[in-house]
């Protein structure tokens, strides 16, 4: 067998070798498509508990003032009194910027996995075979030089997707506990803000609060009824602060959940069909009809 | 301690009494319940921001350690792409990338 025919040989087996693994390039950017989503979601809820929590305080303090129940300092008391969420707030995304972070170098390891480079550096490789072999007298057809070129980027990409999927699926492995722990502190906040009815608490106390002021100058006969008028044309374009977050959280953390799982899982599936696909490009590219192993 | 459950449940008792009371109810009487409601909310406000705030998050040093690995990986490949740039010859880049998959 002559030098060229042995790179051949060669040749074959690296292509054989390009299935084996394939970078899960899909799971990493939905994961970090859904830690992105998850942090924007978890911040928006807690903004829109501090405006429903702010704008309950003022509509019920408001509500007293126009009732003129009690002295001015205990109203301007009350009207500036707000609860403080940014420590929570921030606490949560403290851990979740964690998460941002760990995803963006996921997203990292598949841009230098999957960059020019490869097929840039088997085109550099073949030239200095080509030139090898010329050197030694043997002329290699432009149909054997593609094929050689195809050959070692296959082998090249087959090093880097094997190393890259088997770092990402242990870095999937290991991600699922400090996972775990994010929907922990998601369940336990859906627990504290929605199954115990604050959330919808605030949405009741600001409603209540205006049929409430509505009521007393209904009341008061020295309210005109253009007064009146006026107080109901406020109150009907009046749209209370609502707490909406929390259904885009969940999906986000499901995504994610998803997303790792399938970065975690193994890819049997596609590694044998693109194994095949490879060797079939390389017996047509020998035109050899027989099976290489 | 009332919960955040009891406190809500509380309120809501007081705005179901306002209602019954806002038809045709005293203004005195009114007004003692819209203090009551503005009181029960600031101790559920006040209750929920201690509850949320004392919540458990997250540690998030597992995902520190896997965002070093992450970028440690990273230079792993910049690594693969030296080697492979500097392989002059196919024979001499076949034995050295399958030393890798083994």
């Amino acid at each position: 067998m002559g030098p060229v025919n042995e790179l051949f040989v060669v040749a074959v087996v690296a292509l054989s070798l390009v299935g084996c693994q394939t970078v899960p390039t899909g799971p990493v950017q939905d994961f970090v498509s859904a830690s992105s989503t998850l942090k924007q979601a978890e911040s928006d809820y807690f903004d829109e508990i501090q405006a429903a929590s702010d704008a309950s305080h003022v509509t019920i303090a408001g509500a007293e003032y126009v009732a003129h129940d009690g002295s001015f300092k205990d109203f301007s008391s009350a009207f500036v009194t707000r609860e403080d969420f940014s420590k929570a707030k921030a606490a949560r995304l403290a851990a979740l910027t964690q998460l941002n972070n760990y995803a963006q170098q996921l997203a990292a390891i598949t841009a230098a996995a999957t960059g020019t480079w490869i097929s840039d550096d088997a085109k550099q490789t073949t030239s200095a075979m080509q030139a090898l072999l010329a050197s030694g007298g043997t002329k290699l057809s432009s149909a054997q030089t593609g094929f050689l070129q195809s050959a070692v980027q296959g082998l090249e990409t087959a090093i880097v997707n094997n190393e890259t999927a088997t770092e990402l699926r242990s870095l999937a492995v290991a991600a699922r506990n400090p996972i775990s722990d994010i929907a922990k502190m998601v369940g336990e906040d859906n627990e504290n803000i929605e199954s115990d009815n604050y959330a919808s608490g605030l949405v009741a106390d600001q409603k209540q609060a205006l049929l409430n002021i509505l009521h007393v100058l209904y009341a008061d006969k020295s309210v005109n009824s253009a007064q009146r008028y006026a107080a109901l044309a406020s109150w009907q374009n009046w749209k209370s602060s609502l707490v909406t977050k929390g259904q885009a959280i969940h999906d986000a953390l499901m995504k994610l959940e998803k997303a790792n799982d399938a970065l975690a899982a193994k890819q049997n599936l596609s590694a044998t069909m693109l194994a095949q696909e490879a060797l079939g490009a390389a017996q047509g590219a020998l035109g050899v009809s027989q099976k290489v192993k | 301690m009332a919960t955040n459950g009891d406190a809500i449940n509380d309120l809501e008792a007081s705005k179901k009494a306002l209602e019954d009371q806002c038809n045709g109810a005293s203004g005195t009487t009114f007004l003692k319940l819209l203090t009551s409601i503005q009181h029960i909310a600031d101790e559920v406000g006040k209750l929920e921001v201690l509850t949320l705030n004392d919540a458990y998050t997250p540690q998030t040093t597992a995902f520190q350690n896997g965002t070093a690995d992450a970028i440690a990986f990273v230079q792993t490949l910049n690594s693969l792409r030296a080697i492979f740039g500097a392989v002059a010859g196919l024979a001499a880049a076949v034995d050295k990338v399958i030393s890798y998959i083994k």
